[in-house]
């Protein structure tokens, strides 16, 4: 409510000596200040709110810049040669611990009951990185990364009601990315001559498919993505497809 | 055989029992119980603008002229008290679905509803009480559904359009001084308004709507001096 988040107080206060009809005195436009004792007090709260999101801007700059890191270390998945699970995650190590110690400053900045009024600025670079983290799961363990388990790699908190939080449209959104980058690296695989690899990754992609469409979406930005991974499925299909008929015929 | 054929042969496990679509059936229960609650406030909310809308629309039938029919002002101010006291029950039912839950993710679903029952609940008010409703006096209206500063504000933006229709209305019936005080509150609301330098969807075409609205207002105060100029110098033309 407007006095809880903002600090205005019921009792408005009036000019002293100004007759008060009702909480704002309007009289003449030369009694200019009490309308502007109102939208004052409102500035001041901007202001506020501006601090909290210049200090949120920086947290997020700083994750962008660990999600950088991740992608670079994570590229060479797509490159035609062996891959070396462990040597990715011992990079990674160090980029995760930063990005845990960026997800406790930002949970110190966004005060708890304005969780959702500032999600959006850090929503996008958090899917990114779920995605980034939920490959890197996949290639060391051949699973899923559980919404739990994400949120510990995130250092932050798994339901609403513990505070600073995995956002479920979040998760699903960075699995999607997941998928997508899957679909690549699926490609890749078949340039680097393993064939064992796509079906693999087909039949997981195929349970995911199935987990995804179990769900009723809104025409919301998760729509949306879900909408293109039955692109990355049939991507993943066809190399699939490709594959098992040459083996085949040889 | 077509690739689609090929794979759909090929899916041998059991999607029942695997472990992501149990996964999925929690995500299922918690995305619906969500969107269910969302589109419930929305429903509520676009009850409370239609209601509003009508307020507003009737308050404008109250006659501006210098000599105003009482009673009839009376009935309409009465009517239009009724009908907003009457959409209690509806934020009653928003703030009931917004218990334990945080406001600001369902803020979406309401925000239309709280501003146009403030644009409606503000011009009642100023053709009641010649003055400006504090935001504490709409939370008060609000019957425990949240009040934010920035509904409070869009809402006071979206008056300026019906300040601005009693101003060319007053000037048009030649009522100088009630034209000139909408104009001067309506000057008054703007600058402050800029002077906030909110952020949010749709509030800079808000502020622009705002300032079009002041112009209207200055326009027609300006007719009136030079319709005053006018008859000015033909009466001291009779008079020679």
């Amino acid at each position: 409510p407007l006095s809880e988040s903002s600090g205005i107080n019921a009792e408005w206060p009036l000019r002293p000596g100004a007759v008060s009809v009702g909480n704002l005195n309007f009289v003449m436009a030369s009694d200019f200040q009490t309308g502007m004792e109102l939208f004052a007090h409102f500035r001041d709260i901007i202001k506020e709110d501006s601090k909290v999101k210049e200090s949120i801007k920086d947290v997020v700059d700083n994750l962008e810049s660990c999600l950088i890191q991740l992608n670079y270390h994570l590229d060479c998945i797509h490159l035609p040669k062996e891959i070396c699970i462990s040597n990715i995650t011992s990079k990674t190590r160090d980029v995760e611990v930063e990005i845990q110690t960026q997800f406790q400053k930002l949970s110190e900045a966004v005060p708890p009951s304005l969780f959702f009024k500032y999600h959006d600025k850090w929503k996008s670079v958090t899917q990114q990185i779920i995605s980034k983290f939920c490959v890197l799961h996949y290639l060391e363990f051949g699973k899923m990364l559980s919404k739990l388990d994400t949120s510990n790699k995130l250092g932050i908190c798994t339901e609403a009601n513990e505070g600073f939080h995995l956002v479920l449209e979040d998760y699903l959104i960075g699995i999607l990315m997941m998928v997508t980058e899957l679909s690549r690296y699926t490609v890749n695989r078949v340039t680097a001559k393993d064939l064992e690899t796509p079906e693999k990754v087909a039949n997981f992609v195929r349970e995911l498919d199935a987990g995804f469409k179990m769900l009723n979406l809104k025409n919301d930005y998760l729509r949306k993505r879900y909408d293109s991974l039955k692109y990355d499925v049939k991507k993943i299909e066809e190399v699939v497809y490709d594959v098992a008929l040459r083996k085949l015929n040889n | 055989m077509s690739a689609v054929q090929f794979s759909t042969k090929r899916m041998k496990y059991d999607t029942a029992n695997s472990d992501i679509v149990k996964l999925f059936d929690g995500f299922r229960d918690e995305l619906d119980r969500r969107n269910d609650k969302f589109e419930r406030i929305v429903k509520v909310s676009r009850d409370i603008t239609i209601q509003s809308k009508r307020v507003i629309f009737n308050l404008h039938r109250k006659p501006a002229g210098c000599q105003a029919g009482e009673r009839e002002l009376e009935s309409i101010l009465e009517d239009a008290t009724e009908k907003l006291t009457a959409l209690r029950v509806h934020f009653k039912k928003i703030s009931k679905e917004l218990e334990g839950e945080d406001t600001h993710r369902f803020h979406r679903a309401f925000t239309n509803g709280v501003q146009e029952f403030i644009e409606a609940l503000s011009f009642l008010y100023l053709l009641q009480n010649n003055c400006i409703i504090s935001p504490s006096q709409v939370e008060k209206h609000l019957n425990g559904c949240p009040l934010l500063m920035s509904d409070y504000i869009a809402g006071l933006a979206d008056l300026t359009g019906e300040i601005m229709r009693m101003c060319i209305c007053f000037a048009g019936k030649n009522c100088h001084s009630e034209a000139i005080r909408l104009r001067d509150l309506l000057f008054e609301i703007n600058t402050g308004i800029r002077l906030c330098n909110v952020s949010g969807r749709g509030m800079s075409q808000k502020e622009e709507v705002m300032l079009q609205s002041l112009i209207k207002c200055e326009a027609s105060n300006y007719k009136l001096v030079i319709r005053q100029l006018e008859k000015e110098s033909m009466c001291r033309d009779k008079g020679l």
